[in-house]
């Protein structure tokens, strides 16, 4: 009886303990719902009157219905940027779906004399192949044809002509000239046409390429089910090649292979191996698996890459690798996918411009599941969205480093800034192409995320940009435009879940909306500490909502100007810009600005700050 | 820097002046908008001068400004919006055209540019699009013709309050702040319940805008509000009003249960500034817990 009775006991106990101990992360959220409601109410407000509209300007075709969903209710990406820190698996992040259902679907073209050549190419080698190298070389073959352009129903009324003038007019539009601080103002000008006219004429030409970026999901399927392990390469398939009409398949041995030139599929069972690649023409399709070694990558330096229209999957099972990958690749989906998923060890990335995590038309993604990493490039990266595109940059574990900028100036604005662009950041042709999506998602480790002008959770021109990390002490450094920053009709998000942070930046920056754009800046859990100089900590800015909301640990917030921060609101052309600050526990320090421990303030109609 | 600038500038400007014919003036016009509408920190120094320059050719420059509207550029577009500032009634005639463009960025520029021109003899031509297909086009007319100022149009403002768009709804709104017309009351109190702040907010302005001939209209609204979101708002305006007649309604508020209402009807009294407001709100002071009602009656003792 009395065993009963404790069985029963503990049963309830257990019950009622799942049923309280909810994750800390819902009931963060939970009480922030609450004080926004609160923040709302002290600004005569409610939830609905945070909106913003896809149509300010006629909507272009390249508009993103997620985007359109975030900015009619921006509140809800705080949701959305949690629930990212949880995914497991690529097939979480549900990317077709992120691609909306406007773009056309994706349709193989059945050619039952393709399927049998294909079958045939592979009779003789089964039986040295193995098992598992055989159909992963009927995967990936599969997978190539579903990357060819020439394969792709959109592409099938492209002449060549016009297949040129999308590759040259997006290397325009996404490429910098470091030389351009010393061109004359007519030059500059001169460029600025030229760029616009050619926005001009792809806006209707890519509209066939819509939803280019949806062959991804084959690629996670591959990665899920012949790539989840580590594929066994008997010895007795080493050193073989095979070609085919997408040049040759090529398995390495253990021993430190160089791979030089151009190749279509290599299988390294190990040792340090080092990849040069270089490849002719355009469309190229590369695909590695390397199982084990050091190794380093380098790929082609050209102007158009040859990437483009293409595909490329690098899957590194262990070691310290190296990548060097210029611009255009490591992940980087110009009308196509890439992946690159490191499993395990140490990395270095090092790229130029449109990298480590890019997408337009198309879908890139950077996948690292461990060690402490670094991260360099120079512009568009880091989990970057351009038209049609979703750019991912997920990093599991490890002290990471992420550093963006340095090469390009800024020529708009300052003689001694760069441009960055960068971690977790969207971009769209204003006004001609709406933005895409761009997420750098990073679970573990202490962490430091450096970027220059626009960068760190931010977007540009209907773009969605979300920085989500997880855990860590981490550092963000960004000088304009950042942590959470959203310019001209878009949403950004910096959400940080745990960790006693750092954010530094100089202006429009920590949660600031510019233009009827989102901008929001949320950070869970840790003492943290807030530096910025003006117009920042909630500051909304021409018809924008500037969010900063922190829910526990004692907090410092320094500012330079106290006119324009910590929940800082003004009108503008006919309506206001919004605000809202929300600290919700410990007991916080403040400098500069107009907020205070344990205070609610609203020093701006528009805008409101709460400490509790 | 500048002094080359200028020696740059005047020579284009009568370079262009010394020659006949369109084609020279286009050419000084083209150049100097170049330079007007750079955003480029290495040519900062030259934009200003520029514009200046362009604004001094006056009604010579206007047709080939007029072209360039077609431009979609945010920056251009500011830079066409200075210049004309600087022409001033001359160009309005070329701009009232324009609104009958087929090119919708023209025609909304052209409407833009028109309400900063504050020029009544373009009243006429933006009456005709105040019921445009488009709703940018709209709440621009009748933005537009707020800051002209003109009470012709103050009826259609009136009728726009009640737009299907909320942006419309709120340039009507904005537009009509600008007036201080009685008539306008009882509308504006209704769009201090609309579903977008950015509506109650400029209702709220336009009615403190209106003054005195409100006051009764507002003690009564403030006994009877539509909502909780228009009784703030009201409660607001009392303060802005600043006239006695509020002292009794908001000493209740400030005493009520809803701490928000408290807290706006603190800052009305402080606008009050009378003895007997004070004294309501050092009361209150003394039993207050809600932090915003606090640092309101702190700001007003502050200021």
């Amino acid at each position: 009886m009395i065993y009963k009775i404790t069985t029963i006991i503990l049963f309830l106990a257990a019950i009622c303990s799942g049923q309280t101990a909810a994750p800390d992360s819902f009931q963060a959220l939970d009480s922030l719902q609450r004080a926004i409601d609160m923040g709302l109410s002290s600004l005569k407000m409610n939830r609905g009157d945070l909106t913003f509209r896809g149509d300010y300007l006629e909507e272009d075709p390249y508009r993103l219905p997620i985007v359109n969903a975030y900015m009619k209710e921006p509140l809800k990406i705080i949701d959305y940027a949690d629930s990212t820190l949880s995914f497991e698996r690529l097939v979480d992040f549900k990317i077709k779906g992120l691609l909306g259902n406007k773009s056309s679907e994706v349709k193989r073209a059945q050619n039952s004399k393709i399927i049998e050549k294909d079958s045939r190419l592979f009779e003789r080698a089964d039986t040295l192949l193995g098992r598992d190298i055989s159909s992963l070389l009927k995967g990936l073959l599969y997978l190539a044809r579903g990357v060819d352009p020439d394969n792709w129903p959109g592409f099938s009324g492209y002449s060549r002509f016009q297949r040129d003038s999308l590759m040259e007019g997006f290397t325009l539009l996404l490429e910098e000239n470091v030389e351009d601080e010393f061109k004359t103002v007519d030059q500059l000008d001169s460029i600025a046409q030229y760029e616009d006219r050619w926005a001009e004429r792809l806006v209707k030409l890519a509209e066939n390429s819509r939803g280019r970026g949806k062959i991804v999901d084959e690629f996670i399927s591959l990665l899920d089910s012949s790539l989840a392990r580590p594929p066994s390469v008997p010895s007795s398939a080493y050193n073989l090649t095979l070609p085919t009409d997408y040049g040759d398949i090529v398995i390495g041995d253990t021993s430190s292979n160089k791979y030089e030139g151009d190749f279509f599929i290599i299988i390294d069972p190990g040792g340090d191996d080092t990849y040069d690649l270089r490849f002719p023409g355009v469309g190229h399709q590369i695909y590695i698996i390397d199982l084990s070694g050091n190794d380093s990558y380098s790929f082609p330096k050209d102007r158009i890459s040859p990437l483009f229209f293409g595909g490329s999957m690098i899957v590194d099972f262990e070691g310290d690798d190296l990548y060097a990958g210029g611009s255009y690749s490591l992940g980087a989906g110009l009308f196509g996918v890439s992946v690159l998923w490191d499993k395990a060890g140490n990395d270095r990335y090092y790229g130029d411009t449109f990298t480590q995590g890019a997408g337009c038309f198309g879908v890139g993604i950077l996948r690292d599941d461990a060690g402490n990493d670094t991260y360099q490039a120079a512009l568009f990266a880091h989990g970057f969205g351009f038209v049609d595109g979703v750019g991912i940059l997920w990093d599991h574990a490890g002290n990471d480093t992420y550093i963006a900028g340095g090469r390009y100036k800024d020529i708009l604005r300052y003689k001694d800034h760069y441009i960055s662009l960068s971690q977790g950041f969207a971009y769209g042709i204003r006004p001609k192409m709406s933005g895409g999506i761009g997420l750098l998602i990073d679970k573990a480790g202490n962490d430091a995320y450096i970027s220059d002008i626009f960068g760190q959770g931010s977007s540009y021109w209907y773009g969605l940009g979300v920085l989500s990390d997880s855990a860590g002490n981490d550092q963000y450094l960004s000088f304009q435009y950042a942590q959470g920053a959203a310019t001209h009709m878009s949403v950004g998000i910096l959400f940080d879940a745990t960790g006693d942070d750092v954010y530094s930046a100089k202006g429009v920056s920590q949660g600031c909306g510019h233009d009827r754009a989102a901008g929001l800046l949320v950070d869970l859990e840790g003492n943290d500490s807030y530096n910025a100089y003006d117009l920042s900590q909630a500051a909304g800015s021409a018809n924008g909502l500037g969010f900063l909301a922190d829910i526990r640990g004692a907090d410092a917030y320094v500012v330079r100007s106290d006119q324009n921060t910590q929940g800082f609101g003004q009108p503008r052309r006919d309506y206001g810009s919004i605000g809202i600050f929300i600290d919700l526990g410990g007991r916080d320090g403040y400098a500069g600005g107009v907020g205070r421990d344990s205070t609610w303030w609203s020093d701006s109609k528009w805008g409101i700050g709460i400490d509790q | 820097m500048k002094y080359f600038t200028m020696i740059f500038l005047t020579l284009l400007v009568s370079t262009a002046a010394a020659q006949t014919g369109a084609d020279s003036i286009n050419i000084a016009v083209d150049s100097l908008f170049v330079r007007a509408s750079s955003i480029n920190v290495y040519y900062a120094d030259l934009v200003q001068p520029s514009k200046e320059a362009l604004g001094r050719m006056g009604a010579s420059a206007v047709p080939r400004l007029v072209e360039k509207m077609r431009t979609q550029d945010a920056r251009e577009m500011q830079a066409l919006e200075d210049v004309f500032k600087l022409i001033g009634p001359p160009a309005v005639p070329q701009l009232v055209d324009v609104l009958g463009s087929e090119n919708v960025y023209r025609r909304r520029l052209a409407v833009r540019i028109l309400g900063e021109l504050k020029d009544s003899s373009s009243v006429e031509g933006l009456l005709k699009y105040i019921d445009d297909d488009d709703f940018r086009m709209r709440a621009g007319v009748i933005s537009a013709l707020g800051k002209v100022g003109h009470k012709r149009a103050i009826p259609k403002m009136r009728e726009a309050l009640r737009d299907q768009d909320y942006l419309v709804r709120t340039s009507a709104a904005v537009a009509l702040s600008n007036f201080k017309d009685s008539s306008n009351v009882i509308p504006l109190i209704k769009a201090l319940s609309d579903k977008y702040y950015g509506v109650r907010y400029s209702a709220a302005l336009a009615l403190s805008n209106i003054g005195k001939p409100a006051v009764r209209l507002i003690v009564d609204a403030l006994k009877l509000p539509g909502d909780t979101l228009a009784y703030y708002q009201l409660i607001e305006i009392a303060g802005n009003l600043a006239d006695p007649r509020f002292l009794e309604p908001l000493v209740k508020i400030v005493n009520s249960d809803d701490p928000y209402a408290r807290a706006f009807a603190a800052k009305a009294l402080g606008k009050l500034g009378s003895e007997a407001a004070m004294k309501a709100l050092q009361d209150r002071y003394e039993i207050e817990t809600h932090p915003l009602v606090i640092s309101k009656i702190e700001a007003v003792v502050l200021n």
